[in-house]
């Protein structure tokens, strides 16, 4: 062990000898070398180099060797090492012999990370000696783009480390792609190093737009802006992060020199920053050009300002104004300056837009008083007025006091009354309104009602007067009496109690279109029966497959096993049938005790069984039934079909010439409504 | 073993060398100015204040240098030589020049020496600097991307020191931006150390998404309450890789159906409660085809045709592809000979199976089939023969076997190929041209082209109404020429409707030849048309051209006119040519105001009142044509005033009620 020993003591020291000598070296190489390759650029280098520290400059050994110092560069652990001794070695290669001194230093050259050693090659180089570098430079950078390598190529480095000499080098270049590089890249490090040169030279880099584009996009706004100022506010369409930070800084001297729609553009960041001042100054514009719908929910306070300020309802602008307030005011903040500045608005300020919208937006606020006082406070023939009632009366249940305190002040206009007569649902007004209304309603004359009475204003006016009505309609003219009541309009308010009047009404039209209006109202009453639990009192005056289904849909087992008078009613239906079946058809019960809906359970799975065949089977399965048959299964594949990949299927089933044009009629419907009626209540979105 | 003697060794034989080398060589020529200096920083304990001061007249100095490049490679010469210790005053000092963006050389040099050197001191300096100047938060991400591209040791550990979230994702972002970039294999353990885990798993890099799915296995309850969001194909294939057991293990997600998915395509079988659980959040999704290979594809196929839970789900049409890719000729028969096999997936696997077959099998296969899905197949056969085969084929077609869907699906494409001989060898199967007729424009160009005969064929069967539009269609498709043996098929009305339609197509023709027609029969609707037609025409000088030629004393023409001004919305605003129309007659500017009031919005009627007062005849029929015509909101409001003003008659009451509320004119 003992010589072994002593051996490797030898050993250790004499290595750390060496690793001393050799760091004593270094600090000494360090020391006593120059730099290589004086020229008089480098002159005034090395003299700052002896006069402040030894220890900013990387040195190399005389004579200067591209390749042993790009060797002891890329040995060098330390990155930042390696990254310093790249750019000195890459400056001095560039000083003599540049293209054989290329030759040495590559293949690491063209290493995609040593972009210092290249960077700071190539510009010198091309700083030094232009004529040498600039076909030198055009062909490689062709050769790169042809490799798709042109990463690998400068010009940012050229740009950013030579941007004077690269900027006397442009006009020469002839290659159009590099050029159009070099111009991108100048622009994009000039912005940052050095906006003055680039303002001096920028018809050699880029357009004024493009300049205040870059310059924006990277953040540098008071930059972007000088450049629109330096050209005097050319007319150009600015980005959008300068007018936000014209309008934050109130730039107003430089916001007076935009034209048109930008100017609208600033007007929105402004009433966002500084919504009073705002308010203030788009009150002294001239109509802002297109600002509807620029306006959002960021803008309350400005609208709030604008919106008070003095004597805003004289302003020609006031009631798009008030409509651009409507609609950027998604949290409703604004109601009370909304209703404030309509209420002082002149009538002929007040158009339909304004109304239309007014209208939208009472059904977004809940704030009930700030409805309430306007409701109040508004001239009993102010144009918007009939617009508030009607929202108040089909929201009876929260405005019933306002109402009747107003109804108990003046009738209501006929205009009012015409309006609320449309809306229906009349049961539900309170007392003093309905009774005002009547009021209202006796003084007008015969010929103003018959002209006045809109289709879907009739029955609501009937409950009023029946008799009333009826004699004005019986009198009226044949083409007011066919043009009121087979406007589908006409049926909007009918219910269970009006289809008898429905009936008197239209008996003078001809026997068909009578039977067909009168079965539409019928189905218009259906509708309502799966919101209503009464489902007996629809029984009876239904007598189409499609509302027989519908009113059957909306009965449950239970509903009907605990009615014994729905059970009754239903018994007595002359298509008691087609009742168990769609009641069947709703319910997912596997089995059923009662033969009523055993039989239907039986004729539906027919129907499904059906169903499972391609569509072609169906068709010859149905033509081969008896008469009789035919249309009874029909109705009950169509209840049990409800995607609509089978609804195509059984429309080749309504084309068989087998049915009569009736019984077609029916099956589109039934077929029409079970689909639209099943997937409105599963919810199915379509 | 213990060699406590070894290091004093060590140290003297460093000495003994070092010695030798400075006496060997002793002529050093060293800066005497710049040694005291660092001396004197290292001992004397100055003022925090001097410190920075003492360094930034160094840093001024070196700005000094006019080369940008030297300039540049003394930063990093410069911060080599910087004690640790006084990295945070060199920092301070070099603020604000040291910081402009373009000399970020400097701030990376420091950054890369100091790094190297004490990572926790410049984690606690950047954060406090960062914070307290905004401005830098730039450079600061510059610096970060290039300690990213040269993942700078000590790096992760000082962003994992900042305290501060939103500080710590200002270095984090760039950083790893920079490791994206030179360090791929090294990214996914990076982010994993830097960032949440939602923003980890956020759009993953191939190699990353192997690393992912092991993290993810390692603790999938952890990330999924985490939120993470990765792509379809890392959910798809986390079931590949680690198969049944993740139907036990993962929990379920809104993407759990491509796991399973991945799962199933690795060929396991299910138990009965994997099989129940799979059906639970089963959703067949378009994506799925993308993550499989064929091989899987038919792999999925016949598993999901085992599972009965979602064996439905296949002939969905979200599996077209799937099936696209996983059909085989072994799979298709033995679906096929399954006598239970429900008649949609019957279909679904016959319009798949036509690729693993040669035609005539196949088409002894589908004789068997229902003709609709005999057609399917068929179809799916022809589709995928060149056209000469493709007219073989359908000429050799029995006639139970011809389907008028599948030939018009092959019509059209025989006219977008402009092929002759299909179009004729589909017309000999077909009596019924005329169902086949193309009702787009461009391919009813080309039908006027290449096969005139047989368009002229399909007309000569339809019924009047159809003709008629079939008739314009040809109109605007045919050249001058043509013009005037196509508008002879149709009768004299038909050829006026037909010209009106033509107003878009070739405006100057239509428009010369309505010029010298008398109107006076044109229904309103149509002449209504004609005016608006006109207004859409792009060619402005056209109406000027028409309405010039025109007498305004006719209710044609005032009908024409009047739609003419509506449908042209700019009108009130730059209507220079609607100017010089106004100016034609009396009458025409009469119309013109008419239209004005009409599109006013307002519900004041006196406008409209005086200029009924005007011309009462011409002013309801304006009206009237209005309202049956036009959808204008502010007129339908001023139609129920004036209906209710006295001032007008029971005649033109009654024309105007019918109109607001009839649907048809009287």
């Amino acid at each position: 062990m003992k010589p072994l020993k002593a051996t490797t003591l030898v050993a250790c020291c004499s290595f750390a000898g060496s690793v001393g000598y050799f760091a004593s070296t270094q600090t000494r190489i360090e020391e006593n070398s120059e730099l290589i390759g004086v020229t008089k650029d480098s002159i005034q280098a090395v003299s700052f180099h002896e006069e402040t520290a030894n220890n900013t400059y990387f040195t190399f050994e005389n004579p200067f060797s591209p390749r042993r110092e790009l060797n002891r560069a890329l040995g060098a652990e330390n990155a930042a090492e390696r990254y310093g001794r790249f750019l000195a070695i890459g400056y001095h290669s560039a000083q003599e012999h540049p293209l054989q001194n290329l030759e040495s230093l590559s293949p690491e050259i063209w290493n995609y990370e040593n972009y210092d050693l290249r960077g700071a090659f190539f510009s010198e180089w091309m700083r030094k000696d232009p004529e040498e570098f600039l076909p030198w430079a055009e062909a490689k950078y062709l050769a790169l783009a042809k490799d798709k390598k042109l990463e690998l190529f400068p010009t940012y480095h050229l740009a950013y480390l030579e941007p004077i000499a690269l900027l006397e080098l442009l006009p020469k270049i002839k290659v159009e792609s590099f050029a159009d590089t070099v111009r991108n890249d100048l622009l994009g490090t000039l912005l940052e190093k050095d906006a003055a040169l680039l303002w001096k030279r920028r018809n050699e880099i880029a357009s004024l737009n493009r300049i205040i584009e870059k310059a924006s996009d990277r953040g540098l706004l008071p930059l972007a802006l000088q450049f629109w100022r330096w050209s005097e506010w050319e007319d150009l369409s600015l980005p959008d992060r300068l007018y936000e930070y014209m309008a934050k800084h109130s730039l107003l001297n430089d916001a007076i020199h935009l034209v048109g729609y930008q100017r609208t553009l600033f007007a929105v960041h402004y009433a966002a920053f500084s919504p009073a001042a705002a308010a203030n100054w788009v009150r002294a514009q001239p109509t802002l050009y297109d600002f509807i719908y620029e306006f959002d929910n960021r803008h309350t306070a400005y609208f709030r300002a604008l919106l008070a300020s003095q004597n805003f309802h004289e302003w020609s602008d006031a009631s798009a104004w008030i409509r651009e307030a409507i609609s950027s005011d998604e949290d409703t903040l604004l109601a009370e300056s909304v209703f404030a500045a309509i209420q002082l608005l002149p009538d002929s300020a007040v158009n339909i837009a304004l109304i239309e919208d007014l209208n939208d937006y009472l059904y977004e606020i809940d704030n009930d008083s700030a409805i309430e006082k306007f409701y109040l406070s508004l001239d009993s023939n102010h144009p918007v007025l009939a617009e508030v009632e009607a929202y108040l009366l089909s929201n009876q249940e929260r405005f019933g006091q306002v109402l009747t305190k107003r109804a108990t002040r003046e009738l209501p206009t006929p205009d009012r009354l015409l309006k609320a007569f449309a809306l229906g649902n009349i049961d539900n007004w309170p007392d003093s309104y309905f009774e005002s209304a009547k009021a209202s309603f006796a003084q007008m004359s015969d010929d103003e009602l018959l002209w006045s009475l809109a289709p879907n204003m009739l029955l609501t006016a009937a409950q009023f007067d029946s008799e009333r009505i009826q004699n004005l309609v019986a009198n009226a003219d044949p083409v007011w009496i066919q043009t009121t009541l087979s406007n589908s309009g006409f049926l909007n308010n009918v219910s269970l109690e009006s289809l008898e009047l429905v009936s008197e009404m239209i008996s003078t039209l001809p026997a068909d279109q009578a039977r067909s209006i009168n079965e539409n109202a019928k189905s218009v009453v259906i509708q309502t029966a799966s919101i209503d639990s009464d489902h007996q009192k629809y029984i009876k005056i239904a007598s189409r497959s499609e509302d027989i289904n519908l009113i059957a849909n909306s009965i449950s087992l239970e509903d009907y096993q605990n009615n014994p008078e729905l059970q009754a009613a239903i018994k007595a239906h002359p298509r008691k049938e087609e009742f168990y079946q769609g009641i069947v058809s709703s319910n997912n019960a596997k089995t059923y005790q009662d033969p009523d809906f055993q039989n239907a359970f039986k004729q539906l799975e027919k129907g499904r069984a059906l169903l499972e065949l391609p569509a072609d089977d169906i068709v010859s399965n149905l033509q081969s039934l008896p008469k009789t048959e035919r249309l009874d299964l029909a109705k009950a594949t169509v209840i049990v079909s409800n995607d609509l990949d089978q609804h195509s299927d059984l429309m080749k089933l309504f084309e068989l010439p087998i049915w009569s044009d009736d019984d077609k009629k029916e099956l589109y419907d039934l077929g029409f409504k079970n689909y639209l009626n099943f997937n409105l209540h599963s919810g199915i979105d379509w | 073993m213990k060699r406590p003697y070894l290091l004093p060794l060590l140290l003297l034989g460093f000495v003994i060398g070092y010695g030798t080398g400075t006496l060997v060589e002793p002529t050093s020529k060293s800066s005497t100015a710049s040694r005291p200096a660092i001396t004197a920083f290292s001992t004397t304990p100055f003022a925090k204040e001097e410190k920075i001061e003492s360094w930034r007249q160094r840093f001024l100095n070196l700005l000094e240098e006019p080369s940008t490049t030297l300039r540049n490679a003394s930063y990093y010469a410069f911060a080599q030589n910087v004690p640790v210790k006084e990295m945070p005053y060199v920092i301070e000092a070099i603020y604000p020049e040291g910081w402009a963006r373009f000399r970020g050389d400097l701030p990376l040099a420091l950054s890369m020496e100091w790094l190297r050197k004490d990572s926790l001191s410049l984690a606690y300096t950047y954060e406090r600097l960062a914070t307290e100047h905004p401005d830098l938060h730039d450079n600061f991400r510059g610096v970060f991307f290039n300690l990213g591209l040269q993942n700078a040791p000590g790096a992760v550990a000082a962003i994992q020191n900042v305290a501060d979230p939103d500080i710590r994702s200002l270095f984090s972002k760039p950083f790893i931006n920079g490791i994206r970039n030179k360090h791929t294999s090294i990214l996914f353990e990076t982010k994993l150390a830097l960032l949440s885990p939602r923003e980890v798993f956020y759009k993953l890099t191939d190699p990353e998404r192997e690393e992912a799915l092991s993290a993810f296995w390692a603790n999938p309850n952890y990330y999924l309450k985490e939120k993470i969001n990765p792509d379809y194909t890392f959910w798809y294939e986390l079931g590949k890789r680690y198969g049944l057991p993740c139907i036990d293990r993962i929990p379920t997600n809104h993407n759990i159906c491509f796991t399973y998915l991945g799962v199933i395509a690795s060929g396991a079988s299910l138990s009965q409660e994997q099989a129940e659980k799979i059906e639970k959040n089963w959703q067949p999704r378009y994506e799925f085809s993308d993550f499989l290979s064929n091989e899987e594809a038919t792999t999925v196929i016949t598993s999901i045709l085992d599972i009965p839970e979602i064996r439905d789900t296949l002939d969905h049409h979200v599996f077209a592809n799937v099936w696209n890719k996983g059909i085989t000729e072994a799979l298709a028969y033995k679906l096929l000979s399954q006598p239970d096999l429900s008649p949609s997936l019957r279909k679904t696997v016959i319009s798949h199976a036509n690729a693993c077959f040669p035609p005539d099998q196949f088409i002894a296969l589908l004789a068997d089939e229902s003709s609709d899905t005999r057609a399917t197949g068929l179809n799916s056969l022809l589709n995928s023969m060149p056209p000469d085969e493709r007219i073989q084929m359908i000429e050799s077609l029995p006639p139970s076997w011809v389907d008028q869907g599948l030939l018009h699906s092959n019509f059209n494409r025989f006219i977008y190929e402009k092929n002759l001989k299909g179009l004729d060898a589909v017309a000999a199967k077909f009596d019924e041209i005329e169902k086949l007729l193309p009702t787009s424009s461009r391919q009813v160009e080309i039908l006027w082209e290449i096969a005139p005969h047989l368009y002229l064929q399909g007309i000569e069967s339809l019924d009047s109404e159809k003709r008629e539009s079939h008739l314009s269609r040809l109109a605007n498709a045919a050249s001058e020429e043509e013009l005037t043996s196509i508008l002879e098929m149709g009768t004299y009305e038909q050829q006026t409707n037909v010209i009106i339609n033509m107003i878009q197509s070739k405006p100057k023709l239509a428009v010369e030849i309505l010029k010298t027609e008398d109107l006076s029969d044109l229904a309103t609707r149509e002449a209504h048309k004609m005016g608006s037609q006109i207004a859409f025409s792009t060619d402005t000088s056209i109406a000027e051209d028409y309405f010039k030629s025109r007498a305004f004393d006719k209710p044609n023409d005032q009908i024409a006119l009047l739609s003419y001004y509506l449908k042209e919305p700019n009108f009130v605003f730059e209507g220079q040519d609607t100017e010089k129309i106004r100016e034609l007659s009396p009458q025409n500017d009469y119309i013109y105001r008419v239209a004005s009031a009409i599109n006013e919005d307002s519900e004041n009627i006196e406008s409209l009142h005086a200029l009924r007062e005007e011309q009462p005849d011409a002013f309801v029929r304006a009206i009237t044509a209005a309202l049956q015509f036009e959808n204008i909101l502010p007129l339908k409001r001023k139609a129920t005033q004036l209906l209710r003003t006295s001032q007008l008659n029971k005649a033109e009451r009654s024309k105007i009620h019918c109109a607001l509320y009839g649907g048809t004119p009287l």
